[in-house]
């Protein structure tokens, strides 16, 4: 176990450091420079000078690369150019808020997409499995971006249930949660539900009824926990893929959290703020990553063998 | 109840209250905010995160109005875009027009309490010039005898003298009639003894709001300084929100949760339109202009025939209508209609396809050219390089269009690498001078402002004149002179001023459109029922 993780860790390395190159070969060779979000849309030439020398912009590639990745090394991820805060404190003050967003979307997610899934399952072809399949299909095709808007004309404008947008206390949450979550609901119930009815199939679910179980120890215990592999999987893929950045539901719902920040960064050319929350945010995806593996081993006692080695 | 209906029974039942919770676990939140809405109000105005709340840094309009609730600079602007007096009670000018001498308010107290005195000007303005403060915009103290050499890093005497506590006396290398308006700007904001390296985050000046907190990319939050001398504000609470997506903004406002809502372009007619909507418009026309820069110095553009075709081709009019839902006024010159220097009796150049193909031939293209145009990626800039492209193909003006991000865009019109690109001007300060100066005089080629790189000797003559010129009236004669020129010569080919346009909650009293981004500092407005 111990060596698994030890072996885990190296290999993301060079991982992590192929992020590093790419994202500063990127905002390299993209045209426009911070320079010119420092200086405004009046500035004078000497200024802008003044500033690529001071930001070393016109240093060789190598030595620039040199200079960041040194940084690095030593923990600092550097100050951004543009607002000339330290990197970190501004992940340190981001990051908590995508993962409660990210979080509830999952938690929501799990909760839901399960329960539809394993009950629409259980009664397969009955008006609850039709109504489940046809809103998933919904759920699964309509844009984040609109869900997100609707959901605001509803609960917001129409019934002042809850706020538009903005961050603090808990019924900030809600809506986001609603909306990021939305797409992975319908996807695990749909993948929840194929899987109750293979396993539902499966001998082992005959035997188990004809010891004389209950139905619901047949279905809780041994179906739903046989039927969990893909489910696991979908929840792993698409918790690393909020945690790095839920960009559209965080702009529409004013949500403060990373994506935000890593986009305005781009638009800035803010290479320090770029580079140091991209490759924060590969740790977190490898990171996600990883426990997904083993969780495999929890749930599977087949998939253990892989994670003991 | 057999053993599967109970099993769904109870799955249905926890699906039941985790719905349940979610719809009524928000509870009643209205309540409380009704109380605290007469106290505090919530602007939702800026869309992204201020880049700093240093003074020196302050270049985006974010920054820029916060910066205006904080501090003070000697001068400042009304919403009307007046310049009145700040920190200096009044001026005089030397009758050569090169020292101007400040009389400063003697009682003014900064936030942490700190008299302010002459001393704090000359060091504030040392700061910006200092190179190591890394400022973004130093320019507006350019004027200032020895700001160049500071600004290098020279250690040259700057023309700025302190006789006594509450008098600042500035030499200016040349005159400069505006003078006094480039001191209202963020830059030129007065800062106390100590600012150190954490200022951006605990800024302490002498203006009507203090820094409470500022959560990034959420909100900035102000309460209002008691002992502001020009009048403390009548509400407790000043709320920044950033919202960055235009459509969440609306709906907060038609929630009730904001107070000011910047109506987006694309939403014109439907707030113009609905009668309780209309109810809450007010709008004023800004100082802002739309215009294609034409780079004078590329291929075919070089030919004053070929920008004039330019300029035939465009049917700015049902352009505006369409496009801006007709928020805003034709433009026939750089200097918009509410300031000195305005020429009502200028006719824009008739929407003519025909002359246009006319002067196209007579410059030598009876085929036509091939050009491009750029804009950045925004809303709607897109759609209206698309819109310019078919009314320029119809005169055999062919464009390619190129979509940048606004940082690449900048870039790249600066360098001079665009033929054509589509932008607006939004004025730092009020006043012709910042139109046709930054955005047509050789001085401002390229990183000034001037992407047209439009050089012309007698329309510079014009300018520098004008700014020279101490007499108001004759100062706006030379501005009109000026304009004129650069629009026969098509410098550049302004499409309109555009109409700033707000939602105000009808509880909020006394709200002036600001038509320069810093203008409105909400100390004339009040919350009532």
């Amino acid at each position: 176990m111990t060596l698994f993780l030890l072996r885990r860790a190296l290999l993301s390395i060079p991982t992590l450091f192929g992020v590093l190159v790419v994202v500063f070969m990127l905002l390299y060779v993209a045209p426009g420079d911070p320079v010119q979000a420092m200086v405004g849309e009046r500035a004078d030439a000497a200024t802008i000078e003044r500033l690529r020398a001071e930001l070393r912009l016109d240093d060789p590639l190598p030595t620039q690369f040199a200079h960041y990745a040194g940084g690095i090394l030593t923990g600092d991820l550097g100050r951004s150019y543009i607002t000339n805060r330290p990197i970190l404190t501004d992940i340190a003050e981001r990051f908590p808020r995508t993962l409660q967003l990210a979080g509830a979307a999952m938690l929501l997610a799990t909760v839901l997409g399960v329960s539809i899934g394993a009950l629409a399952a259980v009664r397969p072809h009955s008006w609850f499995d039709r109504v489940a399949l046809a809103t998933t299909y919904l759920g699964i095709s309509f844009p984040v971006y609109w869900i997100g808007l609707l959901l605001i004309l509803f609960f917001a404008v129409t019934l002042r249930w809850l706020p538009a947008s903005g961050y603090g206390r808990p019924e900030f949450l809600v809506l986001p949660a609603l909306a990021l979550g939305s797409r992975s609901i319908a996807y695990l119930a749909r993948v929840t539900r194929s899987a109750m009815l293979e396993v539902l199939g499966a001998d082992f679910v005959r035997t188990a009824r004809a010891k004389g179980l209950t139905e619901r120890a047949v279905v809780v215990r041994h179906a739903l926990r046989n039927a969990l592999m893909p489910v696991v999987t979908v929840i792993g893929l698409d918790f690393g893929a909020y945690l790095t950045g839920s960009i559209l539901t965080e702009t529409i719902f004013s949500w403060p959290g990373i994506g935000r920040y890593v986009v305005m960064a781009i638009s800035r050319r803010d290479l320090p703020a770029v580079q140091g929350s991209v490759l924060f945010l590969s740790v977190v995806f490898v990171m996600v990553n990883l426990l997904t593996d083993l969780t495999y081993g929890r749930i599977d006692p087949r998939a253990r063998k892989a994670t003991e080695v | 109840m057999t053993p599967a209906s109970y099993s769904t029974t109870r799955m249905r039942s926890i699906f039941a209250v985790t719905i349940a919770f979610l719809l009524v676990a928000p509870g009643c939140r209205r309540a409380d905010d009704r109380s605290s809405v007469r106290h505090t109000l919530v602007d939702s105005r800026d869309w992204y995160d201020p880049r700093s709340l240093d003074p020196a840094k302050a270049t985006d309009v974010p920054s820029g109005r916060a910066v205006g609730y904080l501090f003070d600079g000697l001068t400042r602007f009304t919403p009307a875009g007046e310049v009145e007096p700040a920190l200096a009670r009044s001026w005089d000018v030397s009758p050569d027009g090169l020292r101007y001498t400040f009389h400063l308010r003697d009682s003014v107290t900064f936030h942490d309490g700190t008299l302010f005195r002459a001393k704090h000007v000359s060091q504030s303005f040392q700061r910006l010039l200092r190179p190591e403060t890394q400022a973004g915009t130093v320019w507006p103290l350019f004027p200032i005898v020895g700001a160049r050499a500071t600004a290098a890093g020279k250690d040259a005497p700057l023309g700025l003298e302190t006789p006594d506590d509450t008098t600042v006396v500035i030499t200016l290398t040349e005159p400069l009639a505006i003078f006094p308006k480039l001191l209202a700007m963020p830059a030129a904001a007065i800062l106390p003894d100590h600012v150190g390296v954490d200022f951006s985050e605990k800024p302490i000046g002498t203006g009507p709001w203090k820094l409470v907190q500022w959560k990034h990319d959420d909100y900035l939050k102000f309460a209002r300084n008691t002992a502001y001398y020009g009048g403390a504000p009548a509400f407790d609470t000043l709320l920044a929100r950033i919202i960055p997506e235009p459509s969440t903004a609306v709906a907060e406002f038609e929630a009730g949760t904001v107070d000011v809502l910047y109506i987006p372009e694309e939403q014109t007619r439907s707030w113009e339109n609905t009668d309780e909507r209309r109810a809450n418009l007010v709008s004023a026309p800004a100082l802002r202009l739309w215009y294609m820069g034409v780079n004078t110095t590329r291929g075919p553009l070089k030919d004053v025939r070929v920008r004039q075709a330019l300029a035939h081709a465009i049917d700015a009019p049902t352009l505006l209508a369409q496009l801006l839902a007709g928020r805003g006024t034709v433009a026939a010159g750089v200097v918009p209609p509410s300031l000195d220097g305005f020429d009502a009796a200028r006719k824009p150049f008739p929407y003519d396809t025909l002359a246009a193909r006319r002067l196209l031939a007579e410059a030598g293209y009876p085929n036509g050219v091939d050009l491009e145009l750029w804009s950045s990626q925004t809303s709607p800039w897109p759609r209206l390089a698309q819109t310019l492209q078919a009314y320029l193909a119809a005169a055999n003006i062919r464009l390619k269009l190129v979509q940048r991000d606004a940082s690449a865009m900048r870039a790249a019109a600066r360098a001079g690498q665009t033929d054509l690109v589509v932008k607006d001007w939004y004025a730092d300060y009020p006043d012709a001078e910042n139109f046709l100066y930054p955005l047509l005089h050789t001085a401002n080629k390229g990183a000034g402002g001037n992407v047209s790189f439009f050089s012309n000797p007698a329309f510079d003559r014009l300018v520098d004149d004008a700014r020279r010129e101490a007499d108001g009236q004759r100062r706006a004669t030379l501005y009109r002179s000026a304009d004129s020129l650069a629009y026969q010569q098509v410098g550049l080919v302004p499409l309109f001023f555009y109409n700033e346009m707000y939602a105000v909650q009808p509880w909020v009293k006394g709200f002036e459109v600001p038509v320069i981004f810093n203008g409105q500092r909400w100390t004339k407005v009040s919350l009532g029922q």
